[in-house]
């Protein structure tokens, strides 16, 4: 799992919205937890939260895109 | 899945350990249990939802007390439910455990898959028991008693749009929908503390007012707009009495067809308003041209005349002269002469291939619009006519319903002034509440614009500030994921929509006596209405029916879904459907067709009934499909004392209805089946 990422100061990384194949993946990733938290029963809304920053981190992270 | 047996073990009223074996051949699909108040029915149907769920409905009050008070005095400390059920061809044993003392390591659910010989325990139950009936989609078939109830609910616009993302599946959609504005706002208040200016943090602010504002009036929009529904439905049982009522049944029969008549007026009215609009976007052009059309001509035919236009001099020729260096007339025009300094200042003017075909669109232009102009007015006017003459059979037929009013509130009798009264400030109040609702429709939009613009300045303020740019990617890009996510969803549930509007229509077309049409609004504001137009009432035995047709189409829904693969959104299952007491208030010919229709709504029914549900012909109707038949009967501790004998006969066996000097409290479960 990668650490929870608030760096203010890491170099811009612009996910570019037009980018449909990133944003095909991230909202995959998105749907994925979902279902993990879904079907696993877990009622742990702050640490699904807190996966989903992890996820949005990572997709707009430079070199680091999920 | 397909329920093989249930088993309840000390749970609730049922004391010790007692089973239902549920219908499974598909000829006979029917496990009809005859239930009266008090007996057991709603512990019956809940011990479905608890065993596979741990959950318990509305109704089902004491949740916590599960276990039976005499198994509890005589020192049992736990209950249990076990399901056996088929899934795609295995067998399965589901239980779970209520216990006085659970200790930390003590498993109240699990599931064996039986194999031959021996059974092997799941390792993730719960995950499984979602993939053979997902959590939400459960209620709409294990329990279903409450469908009925939320059709003739006063507000049920909620619950059918919960009922149809249930059964669509996109409880994940919404989740991570729900998620992802909440971390967006996470990564916007993140802002502020990056950087010094405080115009982000005003931004921000702005942006956090909008966003409630927004909501608190899509709430109110919402809520207005049940309101309307209600007193539409008001106004509809008001109608129905006095259309039924001798003094005003030929008065109402008017104003029906007054009705009828204004709402094609009012569509033929907005169709024509649509019309000249249309028109005007395509033909406005003609009407302004005019002038300039005809200048435009004259100008081009003059300069013609005048041998301007084209030029009498050709690109072409010009050049050849200036390549050959000499003029047509024979004299030389030597590169920098003056004859050559002359010659070649033609070419300005001079006619090219080019020129000549964009002189020769804008004629052909010109003429397009001196043709449309010939015959646009004509359009316009036959439009603007139509739209008039439906106003004034609006304005005609608007008074003819105040006349038709005016009579009704002139009888003095049997409460028909009173009702009549009662309509008009209905109708007043409904029309103050669309006002309500336009007003609110506004505002969401002005407020959506002013987030938009607020949004575009957070954006613009964090291009200067380097720290504050990286959270402002994040949240833009929550904020695309989160518009694309209800975009989807919106799509999905435009085709459920459809498909159950068809299925619907169908199931009332085979159980229905009338013809009427179903209606269904994109918010799921759902009613019935007859050849004029005219609502009808919620308590008529058509609109019953569609609580039954709305389960049935939602149970036809999933089944068709049970193989999607779109991964946003859960499969449709196909699952055994309990019914309580479907037959309502319904007349014996609506019980007769709607009993025939039951069997064949799910792959297997269970169907809970009263005596009084019982009669009527429906279990005649039904009773070629019945596979197993059960009766619950009260049991008491207490002697009978003076109280009467209840006697029913199934198939030829008595049964007593209560029995009593029992060892228990509770109910016990007969098997009747013939």
């Amino acid at each position: 799992m990668q650490p929870e990422n608030n760096q203010a100061n890491e170099t811009n990384t612009q996910l570019p919205n037009d980018d449909e194949k990133a944003i095909v993946r991230v909202t995959e990733e998105i749907i994925a937890l979902q279902r993990e938290f879904h079907f696993e029963n877990k009622d742990k809304v702050t640490e699904r939260r807190r996966r989903l920053r992890d996820i949005i981190d990572r997709a707009t992270a430079s070199g680091r895109e999920a | 899945m397909i329920l093989d047996r249930i088993t309840l073990k000390d749970f609730r009223c049922f004391y010790g350990e007692q089973s239902i074996d549920f219908a499974s051949d598909p000829d006979n699909n029917v496990t009809l249990i005859h239930a009266e108040n008090g007996v057991g029915k709603t512990t019956l149907l809940n011990a479905l939802l608890w065993c596979f769920y741990g959950i318990t409905t509305a109704k089902f009050e004491k949740k916590d007390d599960l276990i039976n008070y005499d198994a509890l005095a005589a020192g049992r400390t736990s209950a249990f439910v076990e399901v056996l059920f088929l899934h795609e061809g295995r067998r399965y044993r589901a239980r779970r455990y209520a216990s006085k003392s659970e200790s930390r390591d003590f498993r109240s659910f699990s599931i064996m898959r039986i194999e031959s010989g021996h059974s092997v325990t799941l390792d993730t139950p719960d995950t499984f028991i979602n993939t053979v009936i997902p959590k939400g989609m459960a209620s709409h078939f294990l329990f279903d008693g409450e469908h009925a109830e939320v059709f003739l609910g006063e507000d049920n616009r909620s619950s059918i749009r919960h009922a149809v993302q249930d059964i669509l599946g996109c409880f994940l959609i919404e989740t991570a929908i729900k998620d992802l504005g909440e971390t967006a706002t996470y990564y916007r208040k993140q802002m502020p503390t990056s950087r010094s200016s405080a115009n982000m943090d005003d931004v921000s602010s702005r942006i956090d007012a909008l966003v409630g504002q927004i909501e608190i009036a899509n709430e109110t929009r919402n809520s207005l707009q049940g309101e309307v529904e209600v007193i539409e439905q008001q106004i509809a049982d008001i109608d129905d009495k006095l259309r039924n009522a001798a003094a005003t049944k030929v008065l109402q029969g008017q104003r029906d067809a007054a009705l009828r008549d204004l709402l094609k007026a009012q569509k033929r009215s907005a169709e024509a308003q649509d019309e000249v609009l249309r028109w005007l976007g395509d033909n406005g052009r003609y009407l302004v041209s005019s002038r300039i059309t005809d200048l435009t001509f004259d100008h081009l035919n003059a300069q013609e005349t005048k041998g301007r236009i084209p030029s009498p001099y050709n690109e072409e020729f010009v050049k050849d002269l200036l390549e050959m260096e000499r003029c047509i007339c024979g004299a030389e025009l030597k590169l920098g002469s003056e004859g050559h300094t002359k010659v070649a200042a033609l070419l300005h003017k001079a006619a090219n291939a080019t020129l000549r075909n964009r002189l020769s669109r804008v004629r052909a232009r010109l003429t397009e619009l001196k043709t449309g102009r010939a015959v646009a007015p004509g359009k316009l006017d036959a439009e603007m006519k139509r739209q008039s003459t439906a106003r004034q059979d609006i304005s005609s037929l608007e008074a003819q319903l105040a006349e038709i009013s005016e009579k009704l509130l002139g009888i003095d009798f049997d409460e028909i002034a009173a009702r009549e009264a009662k309509r008009n400030s209905l109708r007043k109040a409904a029309n103050e509440k669309r006002e309500q609702i336009g007003s609110m429709s506004a505002r969401i939009e002005s407020s959506e614009s002013d987030k938009a613009n607020a949004q575009r300045e957070l954006n613009r303020l964090a291009e200067s500030d380097a720290d504050a740019r990286i959270f402002v990617t994040r949240y833009n890009l929550c904020e695309t994921l989160k518009v694309r996510l209800e975009k989807d969803l919106e799509e999905e549930e435009n085709v459920a929509r459809s498909v159950l509007r068809a299925s619907i229509v169908k199931v009332l077309d085979d159980t229905s006596r009338k013809a009427f049409r179903l209606k269904m609004t994109d918010d799921y504001g759902i009613s019935l209405e007859n050849d004029a137009g005219t609502q009808l009432p919620k308590s008529s035995g058509e609109n019953q029916l569609l609580g039954l047709a709305f389960t049935a189409a939602l149970v036809e829904f999933a089944r068709l879904r049970q193989n999607a693969e779109d991964h946003r959104l859960l499969r449709g299952t196909v699952a055994p459907l309990v019914l309580d007491s479907p037959f309502g208030q319904l007349d014996e010919h609506y019980r007769k067709t709607t009993a025939k229709y039951v069997p064949r709504m799910a792959s297997q029914v269970v169907l809970m009934v009263s005596k009084s549900q019982a009669s009527g012909g429906a279990l005649e109707a039904l009773q070629d499909r019945v596979g197993e038949e059960f009766v619950l009967v009260r049991t008491n501790k207490a002697a009978r004392g003076m109280r009467e004998l209840e006697v029913r006969q199934f198939h030829g066996k008595d049964v007593e209805m209560a029995s009593f000097d029992a060892n228990y409290d509770g109910s016990s479960i007969v098997r009747v089946t013939p």
